[in-house]
């Protein structure tokens, strides 16, 4: 009986599964490659000479149908294999990356990092430098920047990200606000936001009687969570308030009156006007894009993901209703870079096909896939070109964002990195909940940063060779 | 003679390659760890690894971060712990007294234990939730004006993750509990009612002392299992906010990964260890004092 | 029975309903919350059945990979385990094997062990042996770590075994190895569903070591993809609705369809006072 039970069960599931999927339909066809001259087509597409061998390549979250299929293609065009590695997280991806460069496995050829990963691994002499694309002048130069050491290019870029501006144009013309005029500078989008923060009853913020324990739409948020989440939404701020991570010396400036006056602004938002979610300080991003979709805040800053997901009719309750734009100034217009690129590994025992893969991931093709159909900000410009003609709305707002961003200078601390990141989440939480002044938090925080760069040497070993650049 | 003989010989058999196995997953890894712990170990630096002998073990009591995850575990535990083992039992004694459908209310309650421990923090996390979880939306509903912040509230938020440890868990003890309960004669509690003894006199002089030794034992296993607690936190708080249910386990993995300074993490799991030793050795203590020897 | 009798029969009905409810609430709604559209999945009071985020989640996850890999690793190493376990146990309660005590112990002490601290040696050892991302090598490790357990459990189980009945079985000429499979497993048999239960629930819940030792695509466990189910920035909690629906479902069935012998098993002879 049992037996039978469990039979039925584990059958009933794997076949539903096998139901359920469909083939992918999409096909990785590569026109602008094949419209490109010799030199472009010689740097980008596999020579055919590869036939049984095989790469391994981490990969963060699972791989969506385009990424599958530009793979396929190219093993196609490669006569390899390139095995997929996925792990849940960039986090995880990472972690597996470093133990098997601590046991030195060999394991993987090729790797893909988000925004720093390349600088941070070819600091610590993992990685083996790619040549110089005959196309670089189409890529950002920020972004070459930020992927290369010394002039040499460590990771190619494939997707650039910057965070843009949302708001509800319904939620606007409700509160008397004209819709196509987003806040100019953060102190605006503070006021306007009081004005856009709703309770149950239908008044804002700013009337008498506003119940704040019952709210309906807030009209901002911020993503508080104790991950990379927080400080990588609140560096925008930080840059446009003026101030910035590592001043041109390399010295930590968090504690610069204008990185204060960021911190308080973020925090004044969520203690003194409560217009943002009493959860702030446990919001991840799914929290947040979930809040935003489902229709309860009116204004955000994010990265473009959101807006594709916002149109989507089976997902969200606000198909039509949002705008999005440049991110309001405060002292200059500024923001984060984000960004994917891809790199080889020195570890790799098949250096040549590595290097294949990784070049072809960084075609203009697989970079216009990536904008104009997943929505994430282009790599080139002429992609940008392409996308703001089919995808004006959002391609608009990423071009509008892009000349403003700024590198965040942690990335370059090389291994240090995550553990700055660390110490920025925590004084972001600790000023978030209260326990700290903003003041206060940053002047700790920068005490026990500093602690960490001297103790793996940063102002030795790898500042020297920053400011040698 | 030749039969006692070989009575060693057969029981080395049976016991010694599967106890071979436990050596080589568990022996040296935590030899390996113990090394680490007495370096500063940088595993993409060897070049930087030095040892330091028995320095990490201080140091790390320097550390605030450690000194809060540490304390935070001890509430964590202490806290669980006997909640779980009252309600369990609260729950056991009632189960007794139904007559029909025990066995499938006993499959019912324990069916959250399948859920692994990540997903319930994911589930619970949603659940928590403000503005978009079920709780304060009831609470709301029954008239609360501020309903809690669950899991963003720092001074709340470990005890909103004990919350769910104790609902994972109570189930356990209340199966074992229900289990060592059916096993008391109902011979002793007649004679017990015949002689005048109350429920509360019944309780205390006879069911609990029968329970003794199984309550122990869950207590053991529990106990050392809460200590070392990680999905669960990982996925309902990270730690946050403000590293206000920030865990040991979470500490080491925080300390190894993210700072790389695994000769921390690695002296910060050998405190843990030394610690559930302790508690252990005086749970066993207590044990054998009555004269009830567990082999 | 009498009046008191009675109203204590009421009052423990309530409790029991009480707690069904607290305990299978969470359960209940999100298994309801998977048959429904993102859309109102934070609707309580919607419902609008719908199938998008089951052709979701199996269309974007290798579903059935994560749970051919999870059932095989859970049932090879609920039979390692229990085998290994049991002849451990017997042989550390019924013969004279030298160094009993101290095994005993040295078994009790593993459980103390902290996942985070064997995490990093564990996948040097096994990465130097070749031994990540396959088969064999995951088996070896949910095996060794349900062994302690099902030694802990098992002990109690068999230090109540009545000698008379295994000497008995040597007069009548049952060699040692007879006595074990003739006589002793049949009678442990609850004790023995007890210890098959809690290690498939070990193996089956496991994530950390499944995640270190296996994290190629085909090898990944259900915990493992679960983790692993959002876009680049967080979870999708729709995702995880139905994800773990498919992930408690067999396991829930079978531990009702068990809860039988689980029961027996608890009572007949087990941890007696």
């Amino acid at each position: 009986m049992l037996k039978k039970i469990l039979f039925v069960v584990s059958t009933t599931t794997i076949f539903s599964s096998y139901i359920f999927s469909s083939s992918q339909a999409f096909e990785c066809n590569i026109p602008i490659l094949e419209g490109s001259s010799d030199a472009v087509k010689a740097y980008y597409i596999p020579e055919n000479k590869f036939s049984g061998q095989s790469i391994n390549v981490p990969k963060e979250n699972v791989e969506n149908e385009i990424e599958k299929a530009c793979r396929e293609k190219f093993e196609e065009l490669s006569g390899a294999k390139v095995i997929m590695i996925e792990f849940p997280k960039q986090k995880d991806m990472l972690d597996a990356i470093n133990l098997a460069l601590a046991t030195k496995s060999g394991e993987f050829d090729a790797m893909t990092s988000g925004a720093g990963g390349a600088k941070e691994y070819g600091l610590g002499g993992h990685l083996n430098a790619l040549p110089t694309p005959p196309d670089i002048d189409d890529f950002y130069t920020g972004d070459i920047n930020q992927y290369s050491i010394g002039g040499k290019l460590m990771g190619i870029p494939s997707i650039a990200d910057t965070n843009i501006l949302y708001w509800r144009t319904d939620l606007f013309e409700q509160a008397g606000l004209d819709p196509n005029k987003p806040p100019k500078t953060y102190t605006e989008l503070t006021e306007y936001a009081k004005l856009l923060t709703i309770d149950k009853n239908g008044k804002n913020s700013t009337e008498e009687g506003f119940d704040k324990n019952n709210i309906e739409i807030y009209g901002f948020g911020f993503k508080g969570e104790a991950s990379l989440a927080s400080p990588w939404e609140w560096y925008n701020y930080l840059f446009a308030f003026g101030g910035d991570l590592f001043d041109s010396e390399y010295n930590i400036s968090i504690d610069s009156p204008e990185s204060i006056a960021s911190l308080q602004w973020v925090v004044d938002n969520y203690r003194v006007h409560n217009i943002m979610p009493a959860d702030t300080p446990v919001y991840d991003y799914g929290a947040f894009h979930t809040l935003f979709i489902q229709g309860k805040m009116a204004m955000a800053v994010n990265w473009p993901y959101m807006y594709g997901m916002s149109q989507d009719p089976a997902q969200s309750n606000v198909v039509g209703k949002v705008a999005v734009g440049r991110k309001p100034m405060e002292v200059r217009h500024a923001g984060n870079m984000g960004g994917w690129s891809w790199s080889v590994l020195k570890m790799s025992k098949n250096q040549e096909l590595a290097q294949a893969f990784a070049k072809w991931n960084g075609n203009p093709d697989l970079a216009s896939y990536q904008a104009l159909i997943r929505g994430n900000a282009p790599a080139r410009v002429s992609i940008t070109e392409l996308m703001v003609k089919e995808k004006p709305i959002i391609a608009g707002a990423i071009a509008e964002n892009l000349p403003d961003t700024m590198g965040v200078k942690w990335l370059d601390a090389g291994p240090s990195w995550m553990a700055l990141e660390k110490e920025t989440w925590k004084f972001i939480q600790y000023a978030l909940t209260g326990e700290k002044t903003p003041e206060q938090a940053l002047k700790d925080a920068k005490v026990e940063m500093e602690k960490i760069l001297k103790r793996d040497r940063f102002y030795e070993e790898i500042a020297p060779q920053l400011l040698g650049n | 003679m030749r039969f006692i003989n070989s009575s060693y010989l057969f029981g080395a058999t049976l016991v010694l390659p599967g106890v071979l196995l436990l050596l080589l997953f568990y022996l040296y890894p935590l030899f390996y760890s113990l090394y680490i712990s007495f370096h500063d170990f940088r595993l993409i630096r060897p070049d930087l690894t030095e040892f330091v002998g028995i320095r990490n073990y201080f140091e790390i009591f320097l550390d605030d971060e450690f000194l809060n995850a540490f304390f935070n575990t001890l509430i964590y535990v202490g806290i669980a712990l006997p909640f779980e083992l009252v309600i369990g039992l609260f729950l056991a004694l009632a189960l007794d007294k139904i007559t029909r459908g025990k066995n499938i209310i006993r499959a019912f309650l324990i069916i959250p234990q399948f859920l692994a421990p990540l997903a319930m923090g994911f589930i619970w996390k949603f659940m928590y939730n403000d503005d978009l979880g079920i709780i304060n939306f009831f609470l709301r509903n029954v008239g609360m004006e501020r309903p809690p912040l669950w899991i963003a509230d720092p001074s709340i938020s470990l005890y909103s993750c004990i919350i769910v440890e104790i609902w994972a868990c109570v189930p356990i003890f209340m199966l074992l509990l229900s289990a060592g309960l059916t096993t008391l004669s109902s011979e002793i509690i007649d004679a017990a009612k015949i002689d005048g003894a109350n429920a509360y006199h019944r309780f205390r002089y006879i069911i609990l002392p029968h329970l003794k030794p199984i309550i122990l034992v869950t207590l053991l296993i529990r106990g050392m299992d809460s200590f070392r607690i990680f999905d669960l936190i990982y996925g309902l708080t990270q730690g946050g906010p403000a590293m206000s249910s920030d865990v040991l386990s979470l500490y080491m993995y925080r300390s190894g990964m993210l700072d790389r300074q695994f000769g921390y993490a690695a002296s910060a799991g050998w405190i843990m260890i030394f610690m559930m030793l302790i508690a252990s050795y005086i749970l066993i203590k207590m044990m054998y004092r009555d004269g009830i020897n567990k082999q | 029975m009498n009046s008191g009798e009675k109203k204590l029969v009421r009052i423990s009905w309530a409790i029991i309903s009480v707690s069904l409810v607290i305990w299978l609430f969470p359960i209940m709604w999100f298994l309801l919350a998977s048959f429904k559209n993102p859309k109102n999945l934070y609707d309580i009071f919607s419902f609008e059945f719908s199938l998008y985020n089951y052709y979701e989640v199996f269309n974007t996850y290798p579903i059935a990979t994560y749970m051919k890999n999870s059932l095989i690793l859970a049932v090879l190493a609920c039979l390692f385990a229990v085998t290994i376990g049991t002849l451990i146990a017997y042989g550390l309660s019924h013969t004279r094997f030298r160094f009993k005590t101290q095994t005993t112990i040295f078994i009790f002490l593993i459980r103390l062990i902290p996942g985070m601290a064997v995490m990093v040696p564990l996948f040097i050892i096994f990465s130097s042996l070749g031994l990540t991302n396959t088969y064999p090598g995951l088996i070896f490790a949910h095996t060794t770590m349900s062994i302690p357990l099902v030694v802990i459990i098992m002990l109690g189980y068999l230090s109540d075994f009545p000698k008379e009945l295994l000497d008995a079985a040597y007069i009548d000429g049952c060699n040692r190895f007879n006595v074990i499979f003739l006589i002793v497993f049949p009678l442990i048999k609850p004790g023995l569903a007890v210890v098959a239960i809690f290690t498939f629930i070990g193996s089956w819940n496991n994530f950390d070591i499944s995640l270190i030792l296996g994290y190629m695509p085909e090898y990944k466990t259900l915990p493992v993809g679960l983790a692993g189910m959002g876009n680049k920035y967080g979870i999708l909690w729709h995702h995880i609705a139905s994800a773990g629906a498919v992930y408690i479902v067999p396991t829930v069935i079978m531990a009702i369809a068990l809860s039988k012998y689980v029961i027996s098993g608890l009572t007949v002879g087990a941890i007696k006072g």
